[in-house]
């Protein structure tokens, strides 16, 4: 029986709300394959953020002055500068270091955030002249309420696993046993952009024998189960026998995702691939 | 009930060579269960195991690719041994088994360099 065969990419994908500062810096906690679907290697001071693969997004929940680095001048999501005021459609007339509700800053100064080694903690740094990352022109300080976002986006090997288990997977077609939604709360289950999310859950007969399952997190746009749904009966359903269906994957410019799941009006976030008893 | 059955057949050595323990197998193509990278140059097939009846552990082929560019084109190496093995696993040959990948007669398909069987014990 001929059938096809869906291949799959990790794409990393981490939110976290409720970051307090200590020391000048404020730590996020251990990023994993469970909890962000990657693991960030050590990044020093010095590593520019443009090198890595991922970004680091701050969005700011509270209004306080003198908090942003200079670094940063314009919204990161709308391109307006941070000194519009109000013409610029923020609360108030402030000066572009002041944060207002909602701004988004991609953390994109040299020594904005630091990763520790081997533990997949992303340290973001003040915007001040101490602590171990961050300086007054690159740094953010943030309150417990802001929001943090780190988002894989290209291949990279500053984001593991690029080549070992769990970085793809490729499954039989007649392998997916079903589909479930699954509630999607981190980053109170936004995207930076304030879109929605949720997550879906491929469920797959394993490639390990042993009668368990393999499966493939998504996270994507909100309230798009039934539409990830009807792309899988037709990726499942097609003809394409010769090579496999490539569902999702990130490669050294971007990301790929099937258009049976983008022209269905689905972004993907975020991919994790979680394979039992693999040697 | 006929069969639309198909084998892919592998071997990664001389048999004389090697008296074929381990080196060289066919596999119903519906056996194969999932495949995925497993290291730099390497990307593993998954299938049933065939020879001890068990449901604990799959039969391993890990198929070795070329390494020697950048991580991307790493990635890409392995994908195209992965498709490879898609298009084998689909093909039909009512003559005789498919050969998905042979040492012997120096039959290896998307860029494939070289097997190693690892049989389920």
């Amino acid at each position: 029986m001929k059938t096809p065969y869906l291949y799959f990419g990790r794409k990393g994908y981490y939110a976290q709300a409720g970051v307090a500062p200590t020391s000048n810096v404020a730590a996020l906690t251990a990023i994993t394959n469970a909890n962000g679907g990657m693991l960030p290697i050590v990044k020093a001071n010095s590593v520019d953020p443009l090198t890595l693969g991922y970004r680091v997004v701050h969005r700011a929940v509270d209004a306080v002055d003198d908090k942003r680095g200079t670094d940063y001048t314009h919204d990161w999501v709308t391109g307006v500068a941070f000194s519009a005021g109000t013409a610029g459609g923020w609360d108030a007339n402030k000066n572009q270091d002041d944060i207002q509700a909602n701004q988004v800053t991609n953390l994109t100064g040299v020594s904005a955030f630091i990763v520790g080694s081997g533990d997949q903690v992303v340290t973001i740094g003040d915007n001040v002249a101490a602590g171990t990352a961050g300086t007054v022109a690159t740094g953010i300080t943030m309150t417990a309420n802001d929001e943090v976002w780190v988002e894989e986006f290209q291949f990279n090997a500053a984001v593991l696993p690029i080549a070992t288990i769990g970085a793809d997977t490729c499954f039989p077609a007649t392998s997916l046993i079903g589909i479930e939604p699954l509630a999607y709360s981190a980053g109170n289950g936004l995207h930076y952009d304030n879109t929605a999310l949720d997550k879906t859950r491929l469920i797959f007969k394993s490639g390990d024998a042993d009668r368990t399952v393999d499966t493939v997190d998504i996270v994507h746009t909100g309230a798009k189960f039934k539409e990830m749904c009807e792309a899988m009966e037709d990726l499942c359903n097609s003809n394409v026998y010769d090579e496999m269906t490539k569902v999702h994957y990130l490669h050294k410019h971007g990301q790929f995702v099937h258009n049976a799941i983008s022209g269905r009006g689905i972004n993907i976030y975020g991919v994790t691939i979680t394979l039992q008893n693999r040697a | 009930m006929r069969q639309d059955a198909n084998f892919m057949y592998f071997n990664m050595a001389d048999p004389v060579a090697s008296g074929w323990t381990d080196d060289g197998n066919m596999y119903r193509s519906d056996s194969l269960m999932a495949m995925n990278s497993t290291a730099a140059g390497a990307a593993t097939m998954y299938f049933e195991a065939i020879h001890n009846g068990h449901f604990d552990a799959p039969d391993d082929i890990v198929l070795a690719t070329d390494a020697s560019g950048d991580d991307d084109a790493d990635r890409v190496n392995r994908v195209a041994a992965m498709d490879a093995m898609v298009s084998k696993a689909n093909t039909r040959n009512k003559d005789g088994f498919v050969v998905a990948f042979s040492e012997i007669e120096n039959f290896k398909p998307g860029g494939i360099t070289g097997i190693t069987v690892t049989l389920d014990s």
